[in-house]
Order: structure tokens, then C-alpha cells, then sequence
């Protein structure tokens, strides 16, 4: 009797676990889905596909549903997946769409990933602090940072007989004014007057005030300890001195780097992404262009330090996805050293791997080295309060369109400072 | 016979009017997702008092009157036009239509390069042509943006009425021209008591329809102008816009598209009440 | 060839080169655009008559991009929506022209109040409903989406030009043994064909360079069109106003080609010899 008993219960056992078997095997080899999002332009999709073909021969089980989106409808389409369920696994994500969705709720925390993860340390320490700067949890990991400098036409300081590039406030309108002519069309500056205008100006303002964007106590503190004053200088380039290029306030950082090219302004300030841009338009060799311009440390105001805002683009995964770990496995390739390197080379972004910046492609360009030093200057660098659900609200609004009232004269520097900081504290509450 | 029709629409249309008009009396911010809350009338109230929404709704009609008119007049004078016999008539129409056929972004975009004041080709043939003494900002400066833009609509519209028209000229029987001739009717007389009294009910629709389209075009002028400088160029279109899709404030969005709703329903029955007596219309 | 009077030359020679210029000088612009190299042409001084002409950028376009896939999708949306588009509005068309019944109006302005709410407050809402009907991110949601939105229009369009025609002749044929039905396929249609090539046209043009929808509606590479392709060349950083230029003129081909071919149909005099016998 024992032993029949003993026979059934090894039979249901090993019943149980044919049943099992199969089932764990198939789970492990389960084809799963995952799907990426990225609003790249044309030219990077194929880099983009090449990449994701190496992560697809890595991980044969994990097959990635793969989509690029027009830059200027990424964030509307996010929107509308978000309200109707149907957002992706995982984005490339810019930084400045945090607060939003992560009010919305529909970021997952990648914290717990992170730790486990040996890879991160490589990482900039500013991808962490970046990544954290809603309620300090890392919903965002950036994946490459886009640092402003000054471009200037070397050639023309030459011909006009200017020391090099302007380090200072001082030499900067002093070389400005000296290079405008508006009977040859040339002008000093071709300034950001449309999109993303809030970008340089601020970066102006916490010049003059010593980098501080809120007080201790959270309340806005940008126009205070002497921001007030960096926003009237810089207003004043173009409305008292007139050294901008006339199209200015209608700007965006395509007829910046335009009116660049094309000669019609001595400096203007953008992102390294316009390094390769204007090698091309000046010769299409870093030698030949060398003749022609340069990049420089941002002018240093009047406490004496530059100041340099970062930007990011990272990646993300959403609350919704079905498989977060195989989508993890995803990111963790795309933050990978050889293929942070790979984007870097290709886009011009700065990466997130510390030790892409050894590479003998990035130390052999004259003109990134000055980006790589903005980035590491911590008292120098500054982080936009991307956490705030309201900021990319207000940078697409009244940032931009006060500071537009400025420029145009509709207001004076005062009002435009004190419209620009009532727009932010009233986003504050 | 109208089954089909009748089926589509009410599919796609119930759904999201009804979804609109429950949403503009509600507190709904996307960013906000636990402040979600029946207000009433509060979103229409902020609407009328909110002096932007005043001056973004005479904007409006600055748009709609300033780029229908002429895209209107300079099509039936294109039709006209194409109505004759002239050598390589096949190919001449088929260009004609181009601008038409573009994609709106991608005129926008052609557009806000050729008005660049430093590197656009607008502001260089005037300046060698001597008619300006220095190069114009147009898209820059607040008092030409919103008619720079109306002049790329009208540059893009007129194809539609001069084809529309054209059809339209076609389809009078030659007949009626005969009779009118015969009973002694000029070229001037006969357009207008024969042509004119034909294709109103053509016009009608493109008229109408073309009224609603250009009141709820946002493209052109977000990709030229983004509405500035400083709302110079901003309509009633993308003031909606902005509300629901940078502020993700759908309260507002609803609101605002009810009132479009109504003001469109308004010019509809205007265009109807006007068209009626020159025409049967139904 | 004898010499065209000038008053000939005045009233209709004239204006058609000054309409040809407006219409087509961007044009010539983007096109000139196109074959340039992309240095030459963010340069001062602007040449109004470009130096080194290349095909390069069209080579490239066509081949690093999806283009062909796009241009493919593009194609069968497009044709589906106009077919569709046609098929539904002249039945419509045509029972809004003959048929007199109660509730006219109303019909009509239903028809219209799709159109009066604009797109960004629209497309949530549509979207839910192609998931509910399994439709999401297909194609034949887009051609279904298009073909409502070019309902009204093309209805009002068809009944214009069904006006037109007397209803005597329907009567006439009707007399004669012919179905109503038939009465619509063999004698009004016919006879309005420049009224179906303007409505065909423009349904076509709609569809081909929708782009909105298109975007939020695929969620797929292969089903991508081409006005969201060309879009997409503008991005976060760059833009290579070459490319654009290219994808432009490629874009704008069929819709002209196929207009070229459809032309011929814009006919005066096709309504004539219907009202006899």
C-alpha cells in the first residue's frame, strides 16, 4: 500500500512537473515586444536601426517594434498615446517634457534598475542628478547632454583687429559693436529671439546673480542679487546698442546658425550640434574652418563665472508597459559606452559615458573641447527646473512671448523681468 | 442614398462633439489628474474675460476675410482665365495647382526661409528691383507678420477656387449662352444672368467650406510665426491650440472649441440665409 | 501662326504669366533648392539662378530614407480615400439634389459640424473610437478618417453641380424605363464630369498630404506616409532644407501628374446636348 502511494505521489510529481517544464521554458524563450519611440530626424534613423539590429541580435527573444516621429509633433503624439493608452514601452525623451509626464503619472521609476546596474557607473554624475529632479526619483536617464557656447567669426575679429574671442560681458558688446554694419549687413549678434529664447537669457540672468534660480526657502530667486540687471544688459544689445541681427525676435536656432553661416552676424550662441554645421558651411575640414571660426567659453559676467545650462535628451520608460525589465535591457544597451559613442560621433551630442570623452575621435576636435569643460564646471553648470509640471508650458508661452515684448519695446527690461518671474512663481503654487 | 454618408458621420462626429461639449464645463488639466471637477460655467466665464481671447478673435477675422477674399477673387479670375483656349492649356492647369498640392507645414516652411530678411530671396529681388532701401523683417516685425501669412494662404488657396470654379464654369450648358445670345445679351450680361445665377450653388460649398477650413488652419502660422511676434499673428485656432496642447488644459480647449463651434454655426447660417435667395439651395 | 490680337494679349496672355509667376515662383525656389548642394544654398549672396546643379540629393533621399515605403502607403490611402470619397458623395450629392424630403437642413448642417471643431480638440476622441472599432493604427483608419472629413465638402460640391442639370432630364430617362439609380450612373454622372475630376482632385490632395492624423493615428514604420516622412526631416536640432526641398518636389508629383491626366475632362459644353431629346 505504501509503496502504491509513494508511486502515485512520484507520478503526480513528475506529472507536475512535465506540466511545468514546458511552460518555464517557453516563458523564458516567450517572444516578447517592446516598443521604441524616437523623434530623431531622417538622417539618424538608420543609425538608430543599426543599433536596435544589435540589441535584437543580443536578446533573440525580445523584438523591438520600432517608430520615428516628426520632432514637431513628438510631444502632441505623446499626449494623445498618454490619454488614450497606447503610449510605447520606452522613448527617447526630452528633458524638458519630465514635469509633465511625470505629473501625469505615467513615468516609471527606474531607481530600482539603476542600482542593480554596474553600467551606471560610467555615467556623468549629471545624469543622475538630472534624472532626479522630479521629487528626486529617477524618472529620466539622460543620455546626452547638449551644452551652449559662443561661435564667433574668427576671421572678422582678425580683420577688425579684436583680440580673440570676448571673455568678458565687457568685451563681448564691445566686440559686438564694433562688427556690426548694417550697410554691409553684417551685425554683432544673432540672438535667439523665438523659440527657446528662455534658454540664453536665463543663462544671462544667473551670470549676474551668481547662479540662483530659487532662493533657499523654493521661491523664485532669478531676479534678484543682480538678475534684474543681467536680463536689462541683454536685452539692451539689441534694443539700445543695436548689434542684433534684425530678424532676431522671430529667430529660432535655425536662422542663428543661418545668419552664422551665411555672414550676416559675427556671433551668435548655440550647442555643439552646431559644430559640424558650420565645418561644413566654412570649408568642410576642421583646418579649413579653423581660419574661419571658433567656439568659446560663454562671456563671463560680472561675478566672474560663465554659466551653461544644460540640456538633455534621454530615455524614459512609461508606467504602461507591458514588459519593463526586457525594456530595461533595451535602455541599458542604448546608454552602452560603444553605442553612446556611436550616437555621439554621428549627432554631435555630448554623451553621458565618462569614458566616451577619451575616445581619440572627441579629444582630435578643437571646437568640442570647450563644451566638455562647460559640462564639468559644476559651479558654472545649471539645470532648468525641468521638474516643474508647468515649465514646458511656460517656456513655449510667456517666457517666450515677454521677453518678445522686451525685444520688440513694447515693454521695458523691468516689466519683462517682472512678467517673466510672475509667470514662474504663479507656476510655482 | 444618404445611408453612407449619414453612417460615417455620426460614427465619427456624436462621439467626440458630445465628448467636447461634457468636457468645457470641467476643471481638465491633464497635468493635474486629481483636480479633475465639474465647474460649470467657470472655463466660458475666463473665456470673456480674458482680453487675449478678444483680441485673438478680431485676429481671426482679419485671417478668414483677408486670405478668403482674395483667394476667391483671384481664383474666378484664374478660372476665367483657364476657361479660354490657349496653347499648352493641359500643362499650364496642371502647374497652376501646385500650390495646392503642397503639404501646409511644408509651404510654411518654404515660406518662413524666402521671408528670412538675411538669407531669403523675397527680400533680395526687392532690394535689386531698388523698391526697398533696406531689408524687411516681415515675419519678425508685428505689424506685417499676420499679412505676411495671410499673402502665403492667399498664394495657396487660389488654386482651390480657380478649380473649383473652373468645374464649375464647365458645367453651365452651352445652350443657355445660345438663348441669352440671341436674345441679345452682351458678354458682361450674360455672366452675370447666366454664368453667375449657375454655379452659385458651387460657390456655396467652396465658399463655406472654405471659410471653415482657413478659421481652424493652425500650420501656416505656427510654423511661420508660432502666432508672434507676441501674439501679432495669434487666431482664435491656435490660441485653442495652445491651451490644449502646451497648457494641456482640456477645460479650456473644449470651451474654446464650443465657442468656434457656435461661431462657425452662425456664419453657416449667414452664407445659407445669403445664398438662398440667389439660388436653390435645398 | 497668326499673330494673337492685342487685346487678346492684354486680357488673357498677360495675366496668365503674371498668375504663372506668383503661383510658381516658390516653387522654381524649392526647386532650385533641390539641386543644390547643401552649402550653397544657406550662402550670401542669394542666387536667384543656381551655379552647380546636382541630382544628388535626390539619389540620397530616395535611398537612405523609407521614402518608397512611404510614398507606397501614401499612394493607397490616398487612392482608397478619393474612391471611397466619390462613391459615397455621389449618392449623396445626389439624393441632396433630386429628392425632397423633411429635415434637409438639418441633415446638412450635421454634415457640417464635423468640420468646425478643430483637429487638436478631435483627435483623442476619434482615436478612442478607431481602437474601440479594432481599426487603431491601420491604414483604413486613416481612409476612413479622410473620406468623413471629405463627406461634407464633396457631398455640398456634387449637389452643386448635380443643380446644374435639370431634373427633367432624370424624369426624361426615367420615363424611358431607367432605374433612378441608372438614371444617376448613365445620364447626370456623365455629364458632370468636371464636377467629379474637381471633387476626385481634391479628395486626392487632401489624403495625400494629411498629416496630423497620419501621425497620431500609425504607430508603424511600414505604414508611414509620406507627409509625415517629410516632416520627420525636421528635427530637434537640424534641418537640411535640401532634403526638404527634394521630398517636396517628389510629393508634389503625383497629385500633379494625376492631375495632368484628369484634366482634360474640364470641358465646357459636356452639359450641353443632355437637355435635348
Amino acid at each position: 500500500m505504501r509503496m502504491v502511494s509513494r508511486l502515485v505521489f512520484a507520478f503526480g510529481l513528475f506529472l507536475a512537473l512535465a506540466a511545468l517544464l514546458p511552460a518555464v521554458a517557453a516563458a523564458q524563450a516567450k517572444p516578447v515586444t517592446t516598443t521604441f519611440w524616437d523623434a530623431e530626424p531622417a538622417d539618424l534613423v538608420k543609425l538608430r536601426m543599426e543599433i536596435l539590429k544589435g540589441f535584437e541580435a543580443k536578446y533573440p527573444h525580445i523584438k523591438i517594434n520600432y517608430l520615428n516621429i516628426p520632432y514637431a509633433e513628438a510631444r502632441q503624439k505623446l499626449v494623445t498615446a498618454a490619454a488614450t493608452k497606447t503610449l510605447p514601452d520606452t522613448m527617447f525623451f526630452q528633458a524638458t517634457w519630465l514635469g509633465e509626464f511625470a505629473a501625469m503619472g505615467e513615468l516609471l521609476d527606474l531607481g530600482p534598475y539603476a542600482e542593480k546596474w554596474p553600467g551606471g557607473k560610467n555615467l556623468l554624475p549629471q545624469v543622475f542628478s538630472v534624472g532626479k529632479a522630479y521629487k528626486n526619483t529617477l524618472y529620466y536617464l539622460p543620455s546626452e547632454f547638449q551644452i551652449d557656447a559662443l561661435f564667433y567669426r574668427a576671421d572678422w575679429f582678425k580683420e577688425a583687429g579684436i583680440k580673440g574671442p570676448p571673455t568678458t560681458w565687457a568685451e563681448f558688446l564691445d566686440a559686438a559693436k564694433k562688427l556690426t554694419d548694417p550697410a554691409k549687413n553684417r551685425y554683432g549678434f544673432s540672438m535667439r529671439g523665438a523659440g527657446g529664447n528662455e534658454r540664453y537669457y536665463i543663462m544671462w540672468m544667473l551670470m549676474a546673480n551668481g547662479n540662483v534660480f530659487f532662493e533657499k526657502d523654493g521661491s523664485l530667486g532669478l531676479l534678484n542679487h543682480g538678475g534684474m540687471d543681467g536680463l536689462k544688459w541683454y536685452l539692451e544689445l539689441c534694443t539700445v546698442h543695436q548689434v542684433c541681427t534684425p530678424n532676431s525676435v522671430n529667430n529660432s536656432f535655425l536662422e542663428n546658425t543661418a545668419e552664422f553661416s551665411s555672414g550676416t552676424a559675427a556671433m551668435y550662441i548655440h550647442n555643439q550640434y552646431s559644430v559640424a554645421r558650420q565645418i561644413k558651411a566654412f570649408g568642410g575640414t576642421v583646418e579649413a574652418a579653423r581660419e574661419k571660426f571658433g567656439t568659446a567659453a560663454i562671456p563671463r559676467g560680472p561675478k566672474g563665472r560663465y554659466i551653461a545650462a544644460n540640456f538633455t535628451n534621454g530615455y524614459v520608460i512609461f508606467k504602461q508597459s507591458a514588459h519593463p525589465e526586457e525594456t530595461w535591457e533595451l535602455v541599458k544597451w542604448m546608454l552602452s559606452p560603444e553605442n553612446d559613442s556611436k550616437f555621439s560621433q554621428t549627432t554631435g551630442a555630448l554623451p553621458a559615458n565618462k569614458s566616451v570623452y577619451d575616445e581619440a575621435w572627441f579629444k582630435g576636435n578643437p571646437f568640442l573641447a570647450v563644451f566638455k569643460q562647460q559640462l564639468d564646471d559644476p559651479a558654472g553648470s545649471f539645470n532648468f527646473p525641468i521638474q516643474m509640471a508647468k515649465w514646458n508650458s511656460l517656456i513655449a508661452g510667456p517666457l517666450k512671448e515677454e521677453f518678445q515684448k522686451g525685444l520688440l519695446k513694447q515693454q521695458s527690461a523691468e516689466a519683462t523681468g517682472q512678467a517673466i518671474g510672475k509667470a514662474i512663481s504663479d507656476a510655482l503654487k | 442614398m444618404l445611408a453612407p454618408a449619414l453612417g460615417f458621420i455620426l460614427t465619427f462626429i456624436l462621439y467626440p462633439l458630445g465628448l467636447n461639449f461634457s468636457t468645457s464645463f470641467q476643471h481638465r488639466v491633464f497635468t493635474e489628474p486629481m483636480a479633475n471637477q465639474f465647474v460649470g460655467l467657470a472655463n466660458y466665464v475666463k473665456i470673456a474675460t480674458d482680453p487675449t481671447f478678444w483680441l485673438v478673435l478680431r485676429q481671426s477675422a482679419l485671417w478668414v476675410t483677408g486670405s478668403l477674399a482674395f483667394q476667391f477673387l483671384l481664383g474666378l479670375a484664374l478660372a476665367l482665365l483657364l476657361n479660354e483656349r490657349f496653347p499648352a492649356r493641359g500643362l499650364y492647369r496642371s502647374l497652376i495647382l501646385s500650390p495646392w498640392a503642397i503639404s501646409g507645414v511644408i509651404i510654411a516652411i518654404m515660406w518662413k526661409w524666402m521671408y528670412n530678411p538675411q538669407v531669403g530671396v523675397l527680400n533680395e529681388i526687392l532690394v535689386r528691383l531698388g523698391l526697398v532701401s533696406h531689408r524687411l523683417a516681415f515675419l519678425a516685425d508685428p505689424s506685417t507678420a499676420l499679412p505676411a501669412v495671410i499673402f502665403t494662404n492667399i498664394w495657396r488657396g487660389t488654386p482651390f477656387f480657380a478649380v473649383i470654379l473652373l468645374a464649375a464654369l464647365q458645367t453651365v450648358p452651352k445652350e443657355l449662352y445660345e438663348t441669352a445670345a440671341m436674345d441679345g445679351a452682351g458678354p458682361w450680361q450674360r455672366f452675370l444672368h447666366v454664368t453667375l445665377p449657375s454655379i452659385v450653388p458651387m460657390i456655396f460649398a467652396a465658399l463655406l467650406l472654405r471659410t471653415i477650413w482657413i478659421f481652424n488652419d493652425v500650420d501656416l502660422i505656427f510654423v511661420m510665426t508660432d502666432g508672434g511676434p507676441v501674439r501679432a499673428s495669434e487666431t482664435l485656432a491656435t490660441f485653442l491650440y495652445k491651451k490644449a496642447s502646451r497648457d494641456l488644459d482640456f477645460g479650456m480647449g473644449s470651451a474654446l472649441a464650443m465657442v468656434m463651434f457656435a461661431i462657425l454655426m452662425t456664419i453657416t447660417a449667414l452664407y445659407y440665409r445669403a445664398f438662398r435667395r440667389s439660388g436653390r439651395m435645398f | 501662326m497668326r499673330k494673337p490680337n492685342p487685346w487678346r494679349i492684354l486680357t488673357l496672355y498677360l495675366p496668365l504669366a503674371g498668375f504663372l509667376v506668383f503661383t510658381l515662383f516658390p516653387i522654381y525656389w524649392t526647386l532650385a533648392t533641390s539641386l543644390q548642394d547643401e552649402t550653397a544654398v544657406a550662402r550670401l549672396p542669394v542666387r536667384l539662378i543656381p551655379r552647380e546643379l546636382t541630382v544628388e540629393n535626390y539619389r540620397a533621399l530616395w535611398s537612405f530614407t523609407r521614402f518608397d515605403r512611404f510614398f507606397l502607403n501614401s499612394l493607397f490611402v490616398a487612392g482608397g480615400t478619393t474612391l471611397l470619397t466619390l462613391g459615397i458623395t455621389t449618392l449623396s450629392g445626389y439624393a441632396l439634389s433630386r429628392f425632397r424630403f423633411k429635415g434637409k437642413t438639418v441633415i446638412f448642417f450635421s454634415i457640417l459640424a464635423i468640420q468646425m471643431i478643430p483637429l487638436v480638440m478631435i483627435v483623442i476622441p476619434l482615436f478612442q473610437i478607431l481602437i474601440a472599432l479594432g481599426l487603431a493604427r491601420s491604414r483604413l483608419a486613416l481612409v476612413g478618417t479622410y473620406t468623413t472629413f471629405m463627406i461634407t465638402f464633396c457631398t455640398l460640391l456634387m449637389k452643386g453641380f448635380m443643380d446644374a442639370i435639370p431634373t427633367e432630364i432624370d424624369e426624361m430617362a426615367m420615363i424611358d424605363g431607367c432605374s433612378r439609380p441608372g438614371a444617376l450612373f448613365r445620364i447626370v454622372l456623365p455629364t458632370i464630369k468636371p464636377g467629379l475630376v474637381a471633387t476626385g482632385i481634391f479628395a486626392f490632395i487632401y489624403a495625400w498630404n494629411e498629416l496630423i492624423f497620419a501621425v497620431m493615428f500609425l504607430n508603424s514604420e511600414e505604414l508611414m506616409t509620406l507627409p509625415v516622412g517629410l516632416y520627420s526631416l525636421v528635427g530637434q536640432f537640424v534641418i537640411k532644407w535640401t532634403d526638404i526641398a527634394t521630398g517636396s518636389i517628389i510629393a508634389v508629383l503625383p497629385p500633379l501628374l494625376l492631375f495632368a491626366y484628369i484634366q482634360r475632362y474640364l470641358v465646357q459644353g459636356l452639359a450641353s446636348g443632355a437637355v435635348k431629346g
